[in-house]
């Protein structure tokens, strides 16, 4: 019964970990994304930048194959989303009802529930995942918390050790940085790092282009399409910029740097 | 004193009016654990009010015979459910306007059919407000053996019905089968609902899936802890409510619901105070 087995499309050959060609999701309202071309390798980690309504959400809501695109092909190591387990999906904090009467483990055991299958309890393996994955993110000692006493940054990292315990290859990160202090925010670069080191291809979308230019290798602009994808310094230059934001954005560029200001001057970021 | 809590059952009635209670209450709180985590009280609430008009219908046929009367709730519950739930997926108007029109139109059309026969206002407050005491040992044979299948099925599909509940993009990228999960939880809460319908009726069978668990949500933070407590609440209110009904002869239906009202005030302002003070 096809119901309750699923299958798993093989991993690696020289397949990239994802690649899309020439994606369109068309809402209701109008195109949220066209044409959008791009292959990432496994290992990369990428964060993704856009005005307000650029297709953020719905870019990822497309790769993790929650959502079918219009037209056009996403591929996962070549195969269709939909036959893969390994994407993790880590929301955007203001998503989740916190008050749900689960503690930290659960909610990282809660990405082992593919993998145990139907009428299994999760065995030592799957608990022991799950410790290791709350090792990784620094949160051993709060296994047995109720998620809505941890801070804004444990929040996140719970979401993350979930997608661990997934044993995700690719994460999708929806703008995990927001709201939270700079410390909270080193706390997840410090995850980031170790994710790295363990291959883990990553997405991360970020609205703070000063945060997304400095710290990460990579910057893909998207507004609808893909407007500029490689090194920070290529993609923040200031003409792409200036497009892909229009109206919302201000740019100055000077010799060493280049600032950038949203559309009331009130955030002044500099950028490089 | 223990004459005071033994007489009521004394009668034959009284028993099995109190074995239906418990066990009555012991699915609808387990079950309204789901409904309440995923704020569906409206859509119970309705779920409920749309299965009138099967009930009428099967009483025009086939009379106030307890077990034809059932299955007549039983397929107009699970239809009703995947009806709303079409409905309310389409997109086309705001969820809560669309179950609105539909309960109400239901309901209506229940008391329509209803009022077409003479003897109709008691037989309506039967079905609007449940006759607990009226069950008979054949309703209670069909009350355990679907209350027994719900609270299995809630067992099995623990671990997928919570990560459905609490983040449903987490379970499609797990690939559960989602869809059939979001049925099955549908068809339980009509279950839980047809089940029910003898103690307490259409009117307020939203208190038994809603308030217990809401209860229970105050005071634990882990969800198979809220389930027993949930059920542990309900069947105090479901024994009491009964007590109560016997000594000072008000509806048993009602009586429980206040019972299970009070409770959760009880515990709220206890709670409130609590905290005040730390």
């Amino acid at each position: 019964m096809s119901l309750f087995s699923r299958k798993h499309e093989p991993h690696g050959g020289d397949q990239p970990i994802l690649r899309l060609r020439n994606v369109a999701v068309r809402y209701e309202s109008g195109l949220a994304l066209d044409d959008v071309n791009f292959a990432i390798e496994p290992g990369e980690q990428v964060a993704v930048i856009g005005p307000n309504g650029a297709g953020k959400s719905t870019l990822f809501k497309v790769i993790s194959g929650i959502l079918k695109p219009s037209s056009g092909s996403v591929e996962i190591f070549g195969s269709h989303p939909e036959g893969h387990i390994c994407i993790g999906y880590v929301p955007q904090r203001s998503q989740v009802d916190w008050r749900f009467p689960v503690n930290v483990a659960e909610v990282v055991m809660m990405g082992r529930v593919g993998k145990i299958g139907f009428f299994r309890r999760p065995k030592k393996r799957d608990w022991e995942r799950v410790y290791d994955a709350l090792e990784t993110v620094s949160l051993a000692d709060m296994s047995e918390r109720q998620i809505n006493q941890l801070s804004g940054g444990q929040q996140q990292r719970v979401f993350i050790a979930q997608s661990l315990a997934q044993e995700a290859e690719l994460m999708l990160m929806d703008e995990p940085f927001t709201g939270l202090d700079v410390n909270s925010q080193e706390d997840i670069f410090q995850v980031i790092e170790k994710l790295r080191e363990r291959k883990v291809t990553l997405l991360v979308s970020i609205h703070d282009l000063k945060l997304a230019a400095k710290r990460f290798p990579k910057l893909m602009l998207i507004n609808r399409t893909v407007r500029a994808f490689g090194k920070a310094a290529e993609v923040c230059q200031s003409q792409t910029l200036l497009e892909a934001y229009g109206g919302q954005l201000h740019i100055v560029s000077d010799d060493s740097s280049l600032f950038a200001f949203d559309q009331g001057g009130h955030t002044e970021k500099e950028l490089l | 004193m223990s004459e005071f809590f033994l007489e009521p059952f004394q009668y034959a009635f009284m028993q099995r009016g109190l074995i239906a209670a418990v066990m009555v209450g012991i699915v609808c709180a387990t079950v309204g654990v789901y409904v309440v985590l995923r704020g569906m009280a409206f859509f119970g609430n309705a779920l409920a009010h749309t299965i009138l008009p099967g009930v009428a219908a099967g009483y025009l046929v086939s009379g106030t015979s307890g077990t034809a009367l059932f299955w007549w709730a039983l397929v107009t519950a699970i239809l009703s459910s995947f009806g709303i739930s079409a409905m309310t997926q389409s997109g086309r108007m705001r969820e809560d306007t669309a179950i609105g029109i539909i309960f109400a139109g239901m309901f209506a059309l229940g008391i329509a059919l209803i009022s077409s026969v003479r003897s109709y206002s008691t037989d309506l407050t039967h079905f609007l407000f449940g006759n607990v005491l009226g069950v008979s040992a054949g309703d209670l044979w069909l009350t355990a053996i679907f209350g027994l299948v719900i609270l299995l099925v809630i067992f099995l599909f623990y671990k997928e019905f919570m990560v459905l509940s609490f983040d449903p993009v987490l379970a499609k990228t797990l690939r559960l089968p989602t869809r059939f999960l979001n049925h099955l939880l549908l068809v339980l809460i009509a279950l839980a609902i047809v089940v029910s319908l003898q103690t307490v009726g259409v009117a307020l069978m939203v208190a038994m899936l809603v308030t217990p668990a809401a209860t229970a949500q105050l005071v634990t933070q882990r969800l198979w802890k809220m389930m027993l407590i949930s059920a542990a609440i309900a069947v105090l209110s479901g024994v009491l409510g009964l007590f109560i009904s016997f000594y000072v002869s008000i509806a048993s239906g009602a009586a429980i619901v206040l019972i299970a009202t009070l409770i959760f005030i009880l515990t709220l302002g206890f709670q409130r105070l609590r905290e005040s003070f730390s």
